[in-house]
C-alpha cells in the first residue's frame, strides 16, 4: 500500500490536482451531481418495485437505470481523482475502506437484480407482491447500501484518527 | 451579529460545533436530503423532457412527495449546521446565493410537477423550458452549496 501511495503521490495527475486550487471543489461539485443522479434514479426504480408509485409499470421503470449508471460513472471518475489527489488520506481511512466494500456489495447486488430479478419482472411480475423474497431483499438492500455509502462518504474527514 | 452568536451558543449550536459526532451526523443527513430532493427533482424534469417516455408523466409525479420529505430533512439538518457556525456562515455570500437558487429551484420544480400531473399529450416548448430551468437551478444550488466551504 505504501508503494501505491508513493506512486500516486508523485504522479503528474496528483501534481495537477494539488497545484490548482479550483480542481478539488470542481471535483466535489461533480461528485455531488453524480450522487443526485444516482440516488434520485435509484429511488424511483427501487421504490417503484416496492410499490411507492403503483401506476408505474415495473417493466418500464428500469429505463431510469441509465441515469443511475451515468451518476455512478460521474462518481467513480471523480472519486478516483480524489484518491489520486490525496492517496495517503484515503487508503488508510476506515470510512473510505468500508465505503469501497459497500460499493462492491452494491455492484454485486445490482448484477443479481439485473440477471435474476429483472427477467422475472420482464416475464410478467407487475408489483411487489408478485416478486419473490430474494427480489424484495435485493431491492431493499440496494436502498440500504447506497444510503450507507453516502453517509460513509460524508464521514471520511471525521474518522481520520480512528 | 448578536443573533448569530446567540445561535452558536444555543444548545443545538454547541452540540453541532463541539460534540464529536454532531457535525458529521448533521452533514450526512444533509447529503442524503440533497440526494433525495435534487435527485428526484432532476428525474422528474428529465421525464418532462421526454426521458423514459413509455412511463406516463402523471405516474412518476407522486415522487415529488418524497422530494419534499428530502427538503424537510435538509431544512432541519441545514438549520442545525448553520447554528453550529452561525457567526461565520452568516457572512458567507455563497450561502445566500444557495438560498436564492434553492427557492427558485423549488418554485420551478413545483410548477413543473403541476404540468406533469396536468398534461396528457406532448408537453409544449414552454414546459420544456421550465424543466431545463429547474435542472440548471438545481445544479447552481449544488455549486453554491459546495462553495460555502471554500468562502471564508
Amino acid at each position: 500500500m505504501e508503494t501505491m501511495i508513493d506512486i500516486l503521490s508523485n504522479s503528474a495527475l496528483n501534481h495537477f490536482i494539488t497545484s490548482h486550487s479550483w480542481v478539488w471543489p470542481t471535483l466535489e461539485m461533480f461528485h455531488f451531481l453524480g450522487l443526485c443522479l444516482l440516488l434520485g434514479s435509484l429511488l424511483i426504480v427501487d421504490l417503484s418495485v416496492i410499490g411507492f408509485a403503483p401506476n408505474i409499470s415495473l417493466r418500464l421503470v428500469d429505463k431510469f437505470i441509465i441515469a443511475t449508471l451515468i451518476g455512478f460513472a460521474f462518481n467513480a471518475a471523480t472519486g478516483l481523482l480524489f484518491v489520486v489527489g490525496d492517496p495517503g488520506r484515503y487508503f488508510i481511512n476506515i470510512a473510505f475502506r468500508i465505503k469501497i466494500l459497500l460499493i462492491t456489495v452494491a455492484g454485486l447486488n445490482a448484477l443479481y437484480f439485473t440477471f435474476r430479478v429483472r427477467p422475472r419482472i420482464q416475464a410478467g411480475a407487475s408489483n411487489f407482491n408478485e416478486l419473490s423474497l430474494d427480489a424484495r431483499l435485493s431491492t431493499a438492500l440496494s436502498l440500504c447500501l447506497w444510503t450507507s455509502i453516502i453517509v460513509l462518504g460524508r464521514f471520511i474527514p471525521y474518522v481520520e484518527d480512528l | 451579529m448578536d443573533i448569530l452568536f446567540a445561535l452558536e451558543d444555543s444548545s443545538i449550536g454547541v452540540m453541532i460545533s463541539s460534540s464529536i459526532w454532531g457535525y458529521p451526523i448533521a452533514l450526512s443527513l444533509h447529503a442524503l436530503g440533497m440526494g433525495v430532493l435534487v435527485g428526484i427533482s432532476v428525474m422528474l424534469a428529465l421525464r418532462i423532457l421526454g426521458f423514459a417516455d413509455a412511463i406516463p408523466r402523471s405516474a412518476v409525479m407522486p415522487y415529488w412527495r418524497l422530494a419534499q420529505a428530502g427538503f424537510a430533512l435538509n431544512l432541519i439538518s441545514g438549520t442545525a449546521l448553520f447554528m453550529g457556525s452561525a457567526a461565520s456562515l452568516g457572512l458567507n455570500w455563497a450561502l445566500y446565493a444557495k438560498f436564492i437558487c434553492l427557492i427558485v429551484s423549488l418554485f420551478l420544480t413545483y410548477r413543473m410537477v403541476k404540468v406533469g400531473y396536468r398534461t396528457q399529450g406532448d408537453v409544449n416548448r414552454k414546459d420544456r423550458h421550465l424543466a431545463v430551468a429547474a435542472i440548471c437551478s438545481w445544479v447552481a444550488t449544488i455549486i453554491f452549496g459546495r462553495l460555502i466551504g471554500y468562502i471564508f
